[in-house]
């Protein structure tokens, strides 16, 4: 086998063997072949090559295969069946929670409008309900002197004691 | 295929049980353990009860069936290459050879005929010449020797050009010409 055939003729011989050629292509290796007795040498070698992977023993599948085959794809569609059931019920368990949320929400919401109520109208009975100690605390000042006040006893009293003079002695006396 | 579509289980079981053995011969040629090729076929038949519903009869069915093998095994391939696992030696376990030192015993012992030991000893040079090709190639080679699909059907299973496939198919049969040039004439 000493002649080197290039890519595209070793090509084309395998073509033909395996029967993948145009007629035409054919006609034209049989010619070869009929002339080049090395070709048809590395032809014969190449065919001989290919009967030898005859001998190679055929495996076949084992008794059990069918069954063992039918019932993994059983198992596995049946798991996968229930990861979907499980799927979808973890899916309207999480509806429910939403509705709990929604149900919670609702009630907070009444919550804060009764506490809401509730300032509002302590704010208003504040406003308007008269409280009992703001005249007190308008006179605060005078109630905080009601001793002094009633020693004095009368009006007129106080207004001899301006006339004297004695308020501006006093005034005098505590600047200095 | 197109009644276990429909969703006639009986059906899918005619197709695992006609198609079983090609599947599993494939895997056991490609992978050398019986074991590891029938888990593999069962993902083949696994992946076609799951897309049942979409397969549409564009190509043929078996080519399509081919096409799934061929991804599984080149997965697996890749899986087993990732995991830098020991691949398995044909030779050393697997209902497709026996062991050395067995053959050996058996050898010693007169119980295997001369003929048989002839044909162990092809078979070991053979599977060892088949070895020696890359992954593409040898499913090439299986799909067109052992399943007689034609270069366009491999085309299609292997997502090739027929060229890159006459090209594949032709590399393949003159590396196995070189490493099995002794033994052909033998």
């Amino acid at each position: 086998m000493n002649k080197e055939l290039n890519e595209q003729e070793l090509e084309k011989l395998v073509a033909y063997l395996d029967g993948e050629v145009s007629e035409q292509e054919a006609i034209e290796v049989e010619q070869s072949l009929s002339t080049d007795e090395e070709t048809r040498a590395h032809v014969d070698a190449l065919e001989r090559t290919w009967e030898l992977l005859d001998k190679l023993p055929i495996a076949r599948a084992s008794t059990e295969f069918t069954n063992n085959t039918l019932s993994t794809i059983k198992t596995i569609q049946l798991e996968a069946e229930a990861a979907e059931e499980q799927n979808r019920s973890g899916f309207s368990l999480s509806k429910k929670s939403q509705a709990q949320l929604r149900r919670a929400a609702i009630f907070g919401g009444w919550m804060l409008g009764l506490a809401g109520s509730i300032f509002l109208g302590y704010l208003m009975t504040n406003q308007w309900l008269p409280d009992e100690s703001e005249p007190l605390l308008k006179e605060f000042s005078f109630i905080e002197n009601l001793d002094t006040y009633s020693e004095v006893q009368s009006l007129e009293f106080l207004e001899e004691l301006r006339k004297s003079g004695t308020f501006n002695e006093t005034a005098q006396q505590q600047s200095r | 295929m197109l009644r276990a579509k429909g969703g006639d289980e009986g059906a899918f079981t005619e197709l695992v049980a006609t198609y079983q053995d090609r599947i599993v011969g494939i895997f056991c040629h490609l992978l050398g353990n019986q074991e590891a090729a029938e888990d593999l076929a069962q993902d083949v038949f696994l992946r076609i009860y799951r897309s049942r519903a979409n397969y549409e009869p564009k190509a043929k069915f078996s080519t399509w069936l081919f096409r799934i093998a061929n991804n599984l095994a080149s997965n697996s391939r890749r899986n087993k290459g990732r995991r830098k696992e020991v691949t398995l030696n044909p030779q050393d376990s697997g209902p497709l050879s026996i062991r050395p030192e067995e053959q050996l015993l058996m050898e010693k012992s007169g119980l295997m005929p001369a003929r048989q030991v002839g044909l162990k000893e092809t078979q070991a040079v053979v599977r060892q010449a088949l070895e020696t090709l890359n992954e593409r190639q040898q499913m090439a080679v299986l799909l067109h020797k052992f399943e007689g699909m034609s270069y366009a059907d491999i085309g299609t299973a292997m997502k090739l050009s027929e060229a890159a496939v006459k090209s594949l198919l032709s590399r393949a049969r003159e590396n196995l010409r070189v490493q099995l040039e002794k033994h052909i004439y033998g």
